[in-house]
């Protein structure tokens, strides 16, 4: 069971987080695994922390896991990740938000 | 005391791929299995898998010979009699999947919660790049995913930084 970050805190994402979230929006309603947000990241995430990362955003509540049931499939079931209707919400915002610090900062060197 | 374990006989029917009825008779010192496989042969290759299939050793195949309508055949002693020498050279082959030995470190070192979250998506990930790769027939390929993964792990689990500080402590202890 996912522990949530309490919502009086400001959720923060660190630049692999954001890695991460931005793969799995691409594809909101299909369910991927860690090697494949490897594949699909480009060298920029790796398979050594990429568990890491996605379990720190599971803790923050903004994805979520279950495991793959495929009964004829050899080997261990792998680990399907998806983002929740908060985790997309909390994206979208920071993102906002970053725009609008870049075009602050860009207004601001303009007055000065 | 030991006790004499009978040679038993068995006859194997089958169509070969030119249509003839052929029997294989095999003479074995110890049936493992009640049921042989019935098939047709129509290669030697075909065979050695079926009675691969049905034994646990090639030395549980004392003789053999391949009848047809037509002529005796038996040459296949020679391959069987090699098959036999391999047998008792090389042990019966029983290999661990991928990824055992993480999963055994990873069971004893971490947590419920790190071993579900972490160290399991990387071994079930390490097999299905492993498969993938042995179905290519890529051998060296599948090793350096082991190799990889297994560097990854440690990555993950902390495992480096531990080695490290355990190095560090050392050198500091030795001088």
């Amino acid at each position: 069971m996912p522990t949530k970050v309490p919502r009086d805190e400001v959720p923060t994402l660190s630049k692999k987080e954001l890695v991460i979230m931005e793969i799995l929006l691409e594809e909101p309603t299909a369910d991927l695994y860690g090697l494949e947000l490897v594949r699909r990241s480009g060298k920029r995430l790796k398979r050594g922390t990429v568990y890491v990362t996605l379990t720190r955003l599971e803790d923050k509540g903004f994805i979520e896991s279950r495991e793959e049931v495929q009964p004829n499939m050899p080997g261990m079931p792998r680990r399907l990740y998806k983002v929740t209707g908060y985790g997309r919400k909390v994206y979208l915002l920071l993102r906002q938000a970053s725009e609008l610090r870049q075009l602050a900062s860009v207004y601001l060197e303009g007055a000065i | 005391m030991s006790k004499k374990v009978p040679d038993e006989s068995r006859r194997i029917r089958g169509n070969s791929a030119a249509g003839d009825e052929c029997v294989l008779r095999i003479t074995c010192k110890n049936l493992s299995r009640e049921s042989i496989a019935l098939g047709g042969f129509s290669s030697s290759s075909e065979y050695f898998s079926t009675v691969k299939r049905n034994y646990r050793t090639h030395l549980e195949i004392a003789s053999f010979q391949l009848e047809d309508r037509r002529r005796k055949m038996r040459f296949f002693t020679p391959t069987l009699w090699f098959t036999a020498i391999m047998g008792s050279i090389s042990k019966p082959n029983i290999s661990h999947p991928p990824g055992s030995l993480m999963q055994s470190l990873a069971e004893f070192l971490c947590s419920r919660k790190s071993y579900e979250q972490v160290a399991k998506p990387i071994i079930a990930d390490l097999q299905v790049e492993y498969f993938e790769a042995l179905t290519q027939r890529r051998k060296f390929k599948a090793l350096y995913i082991r190799c990889r993964y297994f560097c990854s792990f440690c990555i993950a689990l902390g495992l480096i930084s531990l080695i490290k500080k355990f190095v560090e402590a050392w050198r500091k202890v030795s001088f």
